[in-house]
């Protein structure tokens, strides 16, 4: 399938998509916070990697690879569009990752009051969440990425769980 | 010893915490119940973060858009007029259309180079000597692909930059110049997707690329030089 993709095959790329778009989707979700942002930004994402597959050497799982895009695509745009992330609170976003909890180990509640909390995050403290403690980034690798220090990427995820703790106990 | 901060337990259970308190942090939590509570909410908030979904699909369908934005950057010929029909030209037809489409827009390129630009000798860059004859044209293919498009990218990224620099007629008979060579490279590439071992095909595939790049550097060149 992939052989097809880089070959030019769109209806194979197609097939790619579906294996990944539900991964890039929850990454996107969480990491902006906003679910119509999620959606532009996994179709940039799946542009860039189709645009990038010629690229892609197999030297790592194409899965990660394609996580890895996602995360860069989201952190460039999230950084460009740093005032608007400042927002407090956003409603569709944890309604869409509601859904996604049905199902899963905690009820519903439990998972939407998280994710509700997560996306009310600051944006610098919400993205060294998300990668650390639910994509299980290293704060090193974090720090490459955001190019932040890794310092201060300790200290915002710091921050991060206190502000999810104190919330979630009220 | 005085309680564990929080800062001090999240490196704790982080696996980040300097091994000389290690000790000293872990018995004072086995004596300690207050700090054993936070230190159990911290692992808890973990536990509840690790247990959220790692996949949520998207309420919208988002292929449609993608394939659209894809043919939209890298445009296809159609030669079969037929609509979202999965049928494949025959290969003849894909290989002389790819040729036909190379060869037009090389004399685009090369006219427009030509007649207007101030830079007229060959770059000399990136010409990829052909394929050896022991090589897999898969493989080779795209080994050589991936390093025409990273140089692309980068001259893509200085035209897109300094475009502003090149005067109007020359900057739109530049943009029609690479649709030609751009719809060559893809036409390239969807007959060697009918037929990825074809030699001559990833040959021709390779010379599109070749034609893209040096043309990029050529405009690249003229704008940051206008």
């Amino acid at each position: 399938m992939l052989d097809r993709a880089r070959a030019g095959d769109l209806d194979a790329f197609e097939q790619l998509y579906h294996e990944h778009v539900g991964r890039v989707f929850a990454l996107c979700l969480r990491l902006a916070g906003d679910r119509q942002r999620a959606e532009e930004l996994t179709q940039d994402v799946f542009v860039q990697v189709w645009q990038r597959l010629a690229s892609f050497r197999g030297e790592s799982a194409f899965a990660s690879w394609v996580h890895r895009i996602a995360v860069n695509v989201v952190l460039t745009e999230v950084r460009s569009r740093r005032r608007r992330e400042a927002r407090v609170l956003t409603v569709a976003a944890p309604d869409a990752l509601e859904r996604a909890r049905e199902g899963s180990g905690s009820g519903p509640e439990d998972g939407m009051d998280l994710e509700r909390e997560i996306a009310a995050l600051p944006p610098g403290a919400r993205t060294a969440l998300v990668l650390h403690d639910i994509e299980g980034y290293r704060h090193d690798e974090i720090a490459q990425l955001t190019g932040v220090a890794a310092g201060t990427i300790r200290a915002q995820l710091h921050r991060a769980r206190q502000l999810l703790r104190k919330r979630l106990e009220r | 010893m005085p309680h564990v901060s929080d800062v001090v337990l999240n490196d704790l259970h982080d696996g980040t915490l300097d091994p000389g308190v290690l000790d000293g942090v872990q018995r004072h939590l086995l004596a300690c119940r207050a700090c054993r509570a936070r230190s159990d909410g911290q692992l808890d908030l973990r536990r509840r973060l690790g247990g959220l979904p790692r996949s949520v699909e998207p309420q919208s369908p988002l292929w449609r858009g993608i394939r659209a934005r894809i043919e939209a950057e890298r445009p296809v010929v159609a030669i079969d007029q037929a609509p979202v029909v999965a049928r494949r030209p025959p290969r003849w037809l894909l290989l002389a259309a790819a040729a036909v489409t190379l060869v037009v827009a090389s004399s685009a390129a090369t006219l427009l180079l030509v007649d207007g630009g101030p830079g007229r000798a060959r770059t000399g860059i990136g010409a990829f000597a052909p394929l050896p004859a022991s090589a897999d044209p898969a493989a080779r293919f795209a080994e050589a692909e991936a390093a025409y498009l990273a140089a692309a990218t980068e001259l893509m990224a200085v035209v897109e930059r300094e475009r502003r620099n090149l005067p109007p007629d020359v900057a739109e008979r530049a943009e029609r110049a690479l649709a030609l060579i751009d719809q060559a490279v893809w036409e390239t590439r969807a007959a060697l997707a009918s037929d990825p071992h074809n030699r001559a095909l990833a040959q021709m595939a390779l010379t599109a690329h070749e034609r893209r790049l040096e043309f990029l550097q050529r405009i690249a060149r003229w704008s940051t030089e206008s």
